[in-house]
């Protein structure tokens, strides 16, 4: 019957698909919300089919999470091939995202026939997967209906993200570091392993980028379901407590870790994490590989994740004996308690070690005590109090079962890593919600309520996390609130300006304010001076020459960190550095996080000064609209 | 018999969890009396009949009867939360740290719920002490309206809206300003002031 469900919709799908083709031609698929999303899902799963079908291995394990360097293996080989050929890159990708549909179908076939020789144990694994994204979907659609509008992205990290295809595909660029291709990222935080994945599912085949991110974020918690349901099956052995385990686990918000929110790297590696978890006793090779694959994900939550698996291979996996254990349990405890006090009286390695970083970004990253004591806290909400019940009853009986001994293991982990704050520490606080649950479902399974109770309590958890977590995200989303109540990263605007660069770009590197920078760089493939990191300098000097343009203050332009050596650049004349100039506002200029999403501002009149030394200067005024002028 | 324990402590802590669940969903729907708007150069919250209460650094004065400065008359750098909340952190709380030069001056504004707001000022300025000087800030009512005092509280009161700003310290004194639609905040003069009062916000029509 799962067999029947799964190929009657696959094959409902590819007619839609085909449909489409004959009524509008492939160029109806840029902007098509089930071709995106097919192609979402059929991208982020192929790694599971061919670990299942190629590698006879697991849906979930190291294999199925290792399977997904085939993307850069792709990646590699078409470099390869535009060598050879001089194809470009541009002209050779948008097959890898086509092929990879294909492949995906042919392997979902095999997984299908192949196994219907030997019995019916395809039926057993769709029915598991389908199993696993029930509640997936669920969560889906409560967050569409009730939390985000349709269309929406609301992660500037998209956005960052995205300039790294772009300038694979269209300026045929090949890079290991997202930095080597694109001039967005200061530091080197991860490969490019992330950005061909994201490439193969919006730059490579042209899909309307805003729509996609959208969908990617409604698709990943759905995707995420499935390691997730696997990782609780093997804890729970129940399905309907498998699938609490997994809804439960989507509703954690947790900002600056996006557990399974935004598909971005940090996430993406917990992913990775979350599937080589599932593996029963990894060798110490299996480590070594894991972690590489971790790291190269993500450089400092891979670690992290990589340290979780060794931590679990060198200690957790070696105690044996009742009085170990509660020792462990003690130790961990008192750790976590220990760390939390240091940073009530002060220490913070962002403050004491970090503080050239934090001058760059022009203000601290963390909240400090008593408001990150606060912050920590909003993550579960009441649900801390469960935990604390469930650890302090493992303290005293010993607890012996794996789920115990990791999730207490891992949350004081991520509790060190928060509390010892270093810059960006909320994103230790990665996988919190997913650890809890670890906890909290083995325990309510292990003190045996009755049936009615159990029902009671499959009912009241889903309503205590949710609530949480719609709270935490409405709030999260008031950054994203534009003045006109559209809540999304992108203003209408926006939209007309990147238009109009679409069809006129700039010939050097554009300069504005940082906002409207980062958004001409990743939806028109524009230069610009560093975008949303324009240095902080930078913006200082741009301020000060527009507020009074003279020669010194070009030259301190031109000679400024962000304009990377050009003496050459375009002005895109904002909104928002209008409004800035207008009424004195200098936040941005002083915090690199400062960043005005709003640019409903009329350019009423620019100053005449300004206007006149860029006419001397060659630069040629371009009306775009009300709201944005290109001095080129 | 320890798991009929664990089980009552599991239903106790869940039904916690729903109500402390529903009374934060009460909260954050809650429509609010005002609107804190940390743009620009000032704090201005907002009311629902259209006017506003604005609290900005360029009033604040340290004097006496002979001297006179307003230290943050102009600035050299503006950090407001409003903007920097990005994807890195959110709270409740709206933060404007204002420096000119070695001078600095923060102020927290916390919504404890729909009526109250609790303000936190601190001010970090270097002037000689000389007889009688006094740090004194403004708070400003943006139309003049029926303003009265009691012994530590100051009452705006228009046609719809109803404010208070209740002073807790001792060393804190409220002043009319003159005109009808400011207040002032007076403290002794020290290297560093700290101001806490609250501010009540009563309207009939939202």
């Amino acid at each position: 019957m799962f067999d029947s469900i799964a190929i009657l919709t696959n094959i409902g799908v590819i007619l839609y698909l085909i449909i489409t083709l004959f009524k509008g031609g492939p160029s109806n698929f840029t902007s098509d919300y089930i071709f995106i999303g097919y192609l979402v899902f059929t991208i982020l799963t192929l790694p599971m089919l061919i670990s299942k079908v190629v590698f006879k291995s697991r849906v979930v394990g190291l294999v199925s999470a290792l399977s997904y360097l085939i993307y850069p293996l792709q990646f590699l080989i078409v470099t390869l091939v535009t060598k050879v050929t001089g194809l470009s890159l541009g002209e050779i990708l948008p097959f890898v995202p086509i092929f990879n549909m294909i492949l995906w179908n042919i392997l979902f076939a095999f997984l299908i026939l192949h196994d219907e020789k030997r019995g019916d144990y395809s039926e057993i694994i769709v029915k598991n997967v389908l199993s696993a994204i029930v509640p997936g979907i669920i969560f889906t659609i409560i967050v569409a209906l009730f939390i985000r509008e349709k269309d929406s992205i609301v992660a500037l990290d998209y956005l960052q993200h995205s300039t790294v295809p772009n300038k694979m595909f269209y300026n045929n660029m090949t890079c290991i570091l997202p930095g080597q291709c694109s001039n967005l990222f200061l530091q080197h935080g991860y490969t490019t392993f992330y950005h061909i994945i994201l490439g193969n599912i919006t730059t490579f085949l042209q899909n309307d980028p805003i729509r996609t991110f959208y969908i990617i974020d409604l698709l990943f918690p759905v995707i995420a379901s499935i390691p997730l349901f696997y990782l609780f099956k093997k804890y729970t052995r129940s399905t309907i407590w498998s699938q609490l385990g997994v809804f439960l686990s989507l509703s954690v918000f947790i900002i600056g870790g996006y557990d399974f929110v935004f598909f971005i790297p940090q996430t993406f590696a917990f992913l990775l994490f979350l599937m080589i978890l599932k593996d029963q006793n990894l060798s110490v090779f299996g480590l070594i590989i894991s972690s590489l694959l971790l790291i190269s994900t993500h450089f400092v939550m891979g670690v992290m994740f990589a340290g979780f698996l060794w931590f679990k291979f060198l200690i957790i996996d070696k105690l044996n004996t009742k009085k170990e254990r509660r020792v462990y349990y003690l130790i961990l405890g008192l750790t976590f308690v220990f760390f939390v006090l240091a940073n009530i009286a002060g220490f913070s390695i962002e403050k004491f070690i970090q503080t050239d970083a934090t001058k760059v970004i022009g203000s601290f990253t963390n909240p400090y005590y008593p408001n990150n004591i606060k912050a920590f806290g909003e993550i579960l909400g009441p649900v801390w109090l469960l935990v604390a019940l469930a650890y302090i009853t493992n303290l005293i009986d010993g607890e012996d079962s794996k789920s115990a001994l990791l999730s207490t293991s891992f949350i004081t982990l991520c509790g060190i890593g928060y509390f010892l704050a270093p810059t960006y520490a909320n994103k230790f606080t990665i996988g919190i919600g997913v650890y809890a649950v670890m906890l909290i479902i083995p325990f309510i399974l292990r003190i045996r309520f009755n049936n009615i109770f159990k029902a009671l309590i499959l009912l009241i958890l889903p309503l205590i996390f949710f609530t949480n977590f719609f709270i935490q995200y409405r709030k999260y989303l008031s950054f994203y609130t534009q003045s006109n109540g559209t809540v999304s990263a992108i203003t209408k605007e926006d939209r007309e300006l990147v238009k109009f660069l679409k069809n006129e770009k700039p010939t050097n590197l554009v300069v504005s304010d940082p906002y409207t920078q980062l958004v001409v760089a990743s939806l028109a493939n524009v230069d610009t001076a560093q975008a949303q990191y324009m240095q902080l300098e930078t913006r200082q000097v741009l301020y000060k020459f527009l507020d009074d343009p003279i020669p010194r203050r070009e030259d301190a332009l031109l000679n400024s960190e962000s304009l990377l050596g050009k003496k050459e650049f375009d002005l895109i004349y904002s909104s928002r550095l209008h409004r800035s100039l207008k009424y004195d506002s200098t936040a941005w200029v002083n915090n690199i996080y400062s960043l005005d999403i709003n640019s409903d501002e009329k350019i009423d009149e620019i100053d005449s000064k300004l206007r006149g030394y860029l006419e001397t200067m060659g630069k040629k005024e371009i009306y775009i609209s009300d709201y944005y002028r290109l001095f080129k | 018999m320890k798991n009929f324990y664990l089980r009552i402590l599991v239903f106790l802590i869940l039904a916690f969890g729903i109500f402390i669940s529903i009374s934060k969903y009460k909260t954050f729907t809650e429509e609010k009396n005002f609107q804190i708007i940390n743009e620009r150069q000032s704090i201005i919250i907002q009311l629902p009949n259209g006017k506003y209460i604005e609290i900005t650094s360029r009033n604040d004065s340290v004097s006496n009867a002979r001297f006179n400065e307003r230290p943050f008359l102009t600035n050299t750098d503006v950090k407001k939360n409003s903007n920097l909340e990005s994807t890195l952190a959110s709270s409740n709380t709206s933060i404007e740290h204002i420096e000119n030069g070695q001078m600095n001056r923060n102020i927290q504004l916390t919504p404890l719920n729909s009526e109250v707001i609790q303000v936190e000022v601190t001010t970090n300025t270097a002037y000689r002490y000389v007889d009688n000087l006094a740090y004194k800030m403004q708070i400003d009512y943006s139309e003049k309206t029926d303003l009265h005092f009691e012994k530590n509280k100051a009452f705006f009161e228009d046609n719809a809206c109803y404010v208070e700003v209740i002073v807790a310290d001792e060393d804190t004194k409220l002043r009319d300003f003159g005109n009808d639609q400011s207040i002032v905040l007076i403290q002794p003069y020290a290297l560093q002031n700290i101001f806490r009062f609250n501010i009540g916000i009563k309207c009939n029509s939202k």
